[in-house]
């Protein structure tokens, strides 16, 4: 029962605008004789992307619905790739993210998020009648943190609090009570001094202990983790009103910022296209998100209304983090900027999740806004 | 598609139930609210957001692009790659590896205890020394913890992230071959600049072109991160190719340490030359020092000063051959020539004796050669007279140098007529090798000449020069003729008769032609005369005669066992001839006079 009248063009044409500025972008900076970045790069985000839209249209046409069964396998497969990730994956920057497959270096924790929405959607789905029951709220946080401790000892505290965010955007949505979100946020905050002395005392989550230390105050070590917060300053702040747009000389040209490519593309796209192409990024990023919390409204059942409520809490959540670690106001943690930062595991989850969003669009029954 | 259909039924069943469930929650959603919430989150963060980019895009903009331009881009200078020298066979002998010195800056250092124990193991230092340097330096001026490390160490040290503790890049120079041909190559100062031997003669060649480079500097003037584009590239020095052998100069060493071991004595030399090209094969002295550990060297002669260039010394009798090729080639003489030999000749009140104080009876000159008679090298240069005799001196290069390619090298000190130091009896004592000072280089360039068919060539180490892709080959130079051919082939042939039952023979090999000829100098003692019981112990010779492929010098200083030439530098010689005739795979001559 698919209404193709009911595809969004928008959900299918702004992603695939913003991926193809990204492969320019990173074109762009591959030609940049002080970048390390080779022109291998834009071409396989170019390719990731293919691979990514065809599994757009392979989800468009797949309804959603069979998801619901599909859902606790998936997470389960999630949770075993996470597994190896921790048994054999390789490092970067400090931390150990990726399974090597040859062509596709994968970074499990990108569909994770995604499978791990799939999951709860069906899970509060399934609860929707005892939605302020303890169990509820207890399993569900199960389902969240087991995903996201494994990501967080790898280290990934970004990853990982993708994880929350997208648990308290269904939980919300759902319709949990807001005292039990409201006292989970006090206890979060109470324990917060115990963790991180915890994390002061265990090796591993040293560096991620280091990257909020130098949030805090980026000047404390200027050469080593401060390096990047710094530079993504200078970077954005030399943009200025109107930006550089590809001339020569700028700051991220000089090849001083590191993974330009990937957590740092936002610093050099702002510096690029200054202030005025970044309210216009921000315009096209919020229509995106509006675009999703549409479906949400228009979803024909409850799962589909949370599922795309998980996907828009992630992408959210995601965007405003990078972006915010960009220029200052978030702490530096290795998150992707969506449909813009390099990177396979990333790009082709976000494509899927707008597959599954065009799903549950051409799936709904309520014809009331169509047929105006 | 078969199966999809059939399980089809059940899917419709299901989404049905749930349509039909969501459909009846519709309208008792806990809160209508919540979708509003979530969108405003959405606004107010990208409010915020913006807000945030506005102050640093607009307001600070001026700021932060003020920080760049002071941060990011200054030159700094890039050395060069100092050139390398290889063997003959292109082994390298000199290379630059890039290492790192250790530096602490004591007052960041947060816990000297700590950062001494983890440091210890990787710069191979006790770990109380490095503590000591920690806690006692009070001065703000970094120190340096240990001898420079590799790569790999300095990788090891910046893991550990010690606070203070800095890493200092520079290109070193390494002699993989420690001590070997050491005095010929010379080594580099803390600057990279050669200080002796070749290092120091081909300094310009050998050291790179700086070129600029653009680095980040912080605050604090220290390098960030170097670009990887320079506006003036630097270039890396010439590569010198020598032709020198690792083989024959292992060879050369070991027999030279072997002989001085052996005869007690203090020190000596060794030069094997190609007498057909000039081209040095092998040349060491010993006392020697390591290249890689020059500031330890406990002998500043050895570090600095090339005996066989750099040295003079009063050859001997090996003189005997030169002041023989004067005779032959001047005509005043021919290998039959023939006097009486009373073991003593008097010129001018100074009484000339012969090295065993006696006569040899009648005697022609390949008798003088075989004897090395004092008295007979009188008689020839008696003969010649003082202008041919310092003519043809003159035109071996006696008193010049010769111009090998090697730093500061000694002229020797020929006195001539109208010299105040010189007088008549000069001319005869010259004539066996006493009263005139020469380099080992010195003499074993004459006596090349004589075996090259009577044409000098110049002394040449380094046989071609790389720089930039670029080869410079640097071809034998003939310095020009100094006898006739016929001479030459002469002179051979009385060495080589004179070897077989003379003084020399024990520097002969079976079944080759060697011409050689010994020679025992006496030492000038401080108060003038000569130093008793203390000797030169030297002998020359090449080989195959007739069509020299090798000529060698051995020369030790002062052995102890025996002060004779024959004795102590002659077996040298058959060592290195017998091992070299197989390593060049020169074949023994079946008409040799030596069988």
């Amino acid at each position: 029962m698919k209404h193709w009248r009911n595809f969004d063009l928008q959900l299918v044409g702004i992603p695939l605008g913003l991926v193809f500025f990204s492969v320019l972008v990173l074109f762009a900076i591959s030609r940049w004789p002080t970048s390390g970045v080779s022109i291998s790069t834009p071409v396989h985000q170019a390719l990731y992307a293919v691979i990514g839209l065809a599994l757009m249209f392979f989800l468009t046409n797949f309804d959603y619905r069979l998801l619901r069964s599909l859902s606790l396998p998936m997470y389960l497969f999630a949770i075993a790739l996470l597994g190896v990730v921790l048994v054999l994956g390789h490092s970067a920057y400090g931390a150990t993210r990726w399974i090597n497959l040859g062509i596709l270096p994968l970074q499990p924790s990108e569909p994770a998020k995604l499978f791990l929405v799939v999951l709860l959607a069906k899970f509060f789905a399934d609860r929707e009648e005892r939605m302020g029951s303890l169990s509820t709220l207890a399993i569900s946080l199960v389902l969240v943190v087991v995903p996201a401790a494994m990501v967080l000892i790898q280290p990934d505290l970004g990853t990982s609090a993708v994880f929350f965010a997208i648990w308290v955007g269904m939980a919300l949505m759902a319709g949990m009570p807001t005292r039990y979100l409201a006292s989970l946020g006090v206890a979060v905050i109470a324990l917060l001094p115990i963790v991180w002395h915890f994390m002061g005392t265990v090796k591993r989550f040293q560096y991620t202990q280091d990257r909020l230390l130098i949030f805090l105050d980026p000047q404390k070590d200027p050469l080593g983790s401060g390096y990047n917060v710094i530079h993504s300053l200078i970077t954005v702040g030399s943009g200025g009103f109107l930006g550089h747009w590809f001339s020569a000389g700028t700051q991220s040209q000089l090849g001083l910022l590191r993974v330009e490519d990937k957590d740092f593309i936002f610093s050099v796209i702002a510096e690029q296209i200054g202030f005025v192409g970044i309210l216009l990024l921000f315009a096209v990023f919020v229509t995106l998100l509006m675009r999703i919390a549409r479906v949400s409204f228009m979803a024909a059942d409850t799962y589909g209304r949370l599922l795309a409520t998980g996907i828009l809490s992630m992408l959210m959540f995601q965007i405003f983090v990078n972006v915010g670690m960009n220029i200052g106001l978030m702490p530096v943690t290795g998150i992707p900027l969506p449909l813009l930062s390099y990177g396979g595991s990333s790009l082709i989850t976000t494509l899927a999740s707008f597959g599954i969003l065009q799903s549950i669009l051409l799936r709904h029954q309520k014809l009331v806004f169509a047929a105006g | 598609m078969a199966t999809s259909r059939a399980a089809a039924p059940t899917r419709a069943k299901r989404a049905v139930r749930l349509t039909a469930g969501a459909g009846a929650k519709a309208d008792t959603r806990p809160s209508s609210l919540r979708p509003f919430l979530l969108l405003s989150v959405l606004m107010l963060a990208a409010a915020g957001l913006a807000a945030r980019l506005a102050f640093w895009q607009v307001m600070e903009h001026g700021k932060l692009s003020a920080l760049q331009a002071s941060e990011q881009i200054s030159l700094s200078v890039q050395e060069g790659l100092r050139g390398q020298i290889f063997d003959d066979r292109g082994n390298t002998l000199a290379t630059d590896v890039n290492q790192y010195r250790v530096l602490a800056a004591p007052w960041q250092v947060k816990d000297p205890r700590r950062t001494s124990t983890l440091l210890a193991p990787v710069v191979h230092e006790p770990a109380d020394n490095l503590d000591r340097l920690l806690t006692t330096n009070k001065d703000r001026i970094p120190i340096e913890l240990s001898p420079p490390v590799s790569v790999n160490q300095g990788q090891r040290i910046r893991n550990l992230a010690l606070p203070g503790i800095m890493l200092d890049p520079r290109a070193s120079r390494v002699y993989p071959r420690g001590t070997e041909a050491a005095q010929l190559l010379g080594f580099t100062n803390d600057e990279n600049q050669g200080q002796a031997g070749l290092e120091q003669y081909y300094d310009h060649l050998l050291s790179g072109t700086a070129g600029l480079r653009s680095v980040l500097r912080d605050t604090a003037g220290n390098d960030v991160r170097i670009g990887t584009q320079s506006p003036i590239p630097s270039h890396n020095g010439a590569d010198l190719h020598l032709s020198l052998d690792n083989t024959v100069q292992g060879l050369v060493e070991d027999e030279l340490s072997k002989a001085v071991k052996k005869h007690g004595a203090i020190g000596g030399s060794i030069i094997v030359m190609d007498p057909r090209t000039g081209y040095i094969l092998g040349m060491a002295s010993t006392p020697t020092f390591n290249p890689n550990h020059v500031g330890t060297a406990t002998d500043p002669h050895a570090v600095y000063v090339n005996p066989i260039t750099q040295d003079t010394y009063e050859p001997g009798s090996t003189m005997k051959i030169l002041t023989m090729a004067a005779g032959l080639d001047s005509g005043v003489i021919t290998p039959e020539t023939s006097f009486y030999d009373n073991g003593t000749f008097t010129i001018d009140g100074t009484t000339i004796h012969n090295w065993n104080l006696s006569g040899f009876g009648q005697e022609n000159m390949t008798q003088v050669l075989q004897h090395s008679a004092n008295v007979g090298a009188s008689f020839v240069a008696g003969r010649l007279g003082t202008d041919r005799f310092y003519t043809y001196l003159h035109r071996f290069r006696f008193g010049q140098r010769t111009g090998i390619d090697l730093p500061g090298e000694s002229a020797g000190d020929v006195p001539l007529p109208g010299n105040k130091n010189w007088s008549i009896v000069n001319l005869y004592t010259n004539s066996f090798g006493q009263g005139l000072a020469m380099t080992p280089l010195q003499l074993t360039s004459a006596v090349q000449a004589v075996a090259n068919g009577g044409v000098m060539m110049r002394p040449q180490i380094v046989r071609r020069i790389v720089y930039d892709g670029r080869i410079i080959n640097r071809p034998p130079v003939a310095e020009g003729r100094v006898i006739s051919a016929r001479t030459s082939h002469t002179l051979t042939d009385m060495l080589l008769h004179s070897a077989i039952d003379g003084e020399a023979q024990l520097a002969l090999v079976k079944g080759y032609n060697i011409a050689a000829k010994t020679g025992t100098a006496n030492i000038p003692g401080p108060g003038g005369g000569y130093l008793p019981n203390t000797t030169i112990a030297s002998t020359i010779g090449y080989a195959p005669a007739f069509h020299p492929r090798l000529l060698i010098l051995v020369k030790i200083d002062r052995p102890r066992d025996t002060i004779w030439g024959s004795e102590a530098a002659a077996p040298v010689l058959h060592n290195l001839f017998q091992e070299l005739f197989m390593y060049y795979h020169i074949p023994p001559n079946p008409g040799a006079l030596n069988k």
